[in-house]
Parts: C-alpha cells; sequence; structure tokens
C-alpha cells in the first residue's frame, strides 16, 4: 500500500493506493494519527486505487473517524469501488462515515459551512 | 475453468501478516475455477482473510513465526476452506461479534467470515493441538444455510 498526501483547496487528501488489510493498516493508521495530532479539519481519503479492504483497514477509518471528531474535524471517503464500498455496507458504515462519490465532492463538502 | 471439482490444494504459511496477499491470490484463483463470479471471488477471499487474521490476531497474539495450515478445495456443490492453527483452543462462546450499531473499530472479523460463507464450523475436537476452521461456500443454485 502508498499513501500520497496533497493538500487541495485547503483539505488534506491521502490519496490511498493498493490493498488495506491487517498488514498495511497500520501505516495509514499512523497516517491518520499524524493529521489528527495536528486537529486538521478536513481530510480527504480518496479510495480510487484501493483494490481490497478487510475489518482491520475498517477499523482504521472508524478509528480515525473518531480521532477527528474529538476537535470536530471532519473525514470524507471518495472514489470507493463498487468492491470497497461492499465492505463497508456489509458493516453498515455508509451511515456512519462520509462517503461521496468524486474527490470533487468531497472537496466541495469540505469547504461547505459547518451547522452549528 | 474447471466447476466439477478439484483435489484440495494444502499449503502452509507463517503467521506473517505479509501472507495475506499471497492467501488471498490463491483463494480468488481457486474460487474462479469453483465458477464464483467476481463479487463473490472478493468476499470469500474476505472471509478467508477475516479468519486467517483472528488467527495471527488472538490465537498467535501477532506472533509471526507460526503456522497456519490451509487447505482448499471444490466439489460440485461447493468450495470448502479449511484453516488449521496449532495454537490454544478457543472459548467458543466468545467468537462472537461486536453489535453493528456499537461503532468503534475491530470486532467485526466473526460476522464478516457468518454474512459470506454458508457454513462456519470450529472444529476443536478433531485435533490434540489447535483447531480447525472449516468454512462452505455453496456454488450457485444451492441454498444459503
Amino acid at each position: 500500500m502508498k499513501i500520497q498526501q496533497k493538500i487541495k483547496e485547503g483539505a488534506d487528501v491521502l490519496e490511498i493506493q493498493g490493498e488495506i488489510d491487517l498488514y498495511s493498516s497500520p501505516e495509514l493508521r499512523e497516517c491518520f494519527g499524524g493529521l489528527a495530532a495536528q486537529k486538521k479539519p478536513n481530510i480527504v481519503a480518496n479510495l480510487k486505487n484501493v483494490s481490497y479492504i478487510d475489518s482491520s483497514g475498517l477499523a482504521t477509518f472508524i478509528e480515525a473517524y473518531q480521532k477527528f471528531s474529538t476537535y470536530d474535524g471532519q473525514l470524507y471517503l471518495c472514489h470507493l469501488s463498487d468492491t470497497v464500498r461492499g465492505v463497508f455496507e456489509i458493516a453498515r458504515l455508509e451511515d456512519v462515515l462520509t462517503i461521496l462519490g468524486t474527490e470533487e465532492e468531497a472537496l466541495n463538502a469540505a469547504k461547505a459551512p459547518r451547522a452549528n | 475453468m474447471q466447476t466439477g471439482g478439484i483435489k484440495p490444494v494444502s499449503f502452509t504459511i507463517a503467521s506473517d501478516p505479509k501472507n495475506l496477499t499471497e492467501v488471498r491470490k490463491q483463494v480468488g484463483s481457486i474460487s474462479e475455477s469453483a465458477g464464483f463470479d467476481h463479487e463473490e471471488r472478493e468476499r470469500i477471499k474476505l472471509a478467508v482473510d477475516e479468519a486467517i487474521t483472528n488467527v495471527i490476531r488472538h490465537c498467535y497474539k501477532n506472533n509471526p513465526d507460526k503456522e497456519i495450515q490451509i487447505t482448499l478445495s471444490h466439489d460440485e456443490d461447493a468450495l470448502r476452506i479449511s484453516i488449521r492453527d496449532f495454537g490454544p483452543k478457543p472459548d467458543l462462546s466468545k467468537l462472537v461479534s461486536r453489535k453493528l450499531e456499537d461503532v468503534r473499530p475491530g470486532g467485526l472479523g466473526c460476522y464478516f467470515i457468518r454474512q459470506i460463507m454458508n457454513e462456519v464450523n470450529y472444529d476443536i475436537t478433531s485435533h490434540e493441538v489447535g483447531t480447525e476452521l472449516k468454512l462452505v461456500k455453496f456454488k450457485k443454485s444451492q441454498p444459503k444455510g
């Protein structure tokens, strides 16, 4: 798995490539941890090139979501393949995490005013 | 592509998470030869991945130097997968998943396995040492158990 970090339109974008499982998820976890430590307000995870995810990967996203929530940070996921999205849906996380179709949609959501 | 059946294929891996990729490839390959479509193959790979992850994390406590034996076969009726460990036998009453509404990291491996596979059997009696997890996925036109 590879992770490229970029700043786009004020949001921290992670372009993740490969498979997210027990072996690779610690690296992603560390990446999210660094962003949470810096209290980054908007994080976009682009999963366009993620070919596989298991419950270890889901746990990493859940933990990240919870960490960001402690300071009102927002996590957006985008470009999930049907297979990857299906795993989130088996765990019924599509109602918990913000999953959008495209990176553009995610960046627009990140720029939108927050409801008080 | 064979759909009638194949003899069991067995291989042993070290309990190092880096080996999960190769196992998924093997499972994907035999699932394809068994006639499962792409979506089902991905789900079967996930179930096996989760089962082996559970062995690595819970049975072997993340020790990467233990053995896990995997046997794959299919016949006219089903794909059959056996995952054998040589560690402490589990308390079967504790092999449960968290409730989905209790959103927190972890605790979903067993849930995924049972959602995907038609039969899930933790055999703790056939072997003096360790556990053999037997998974069955019926081929099309077979009822879900």
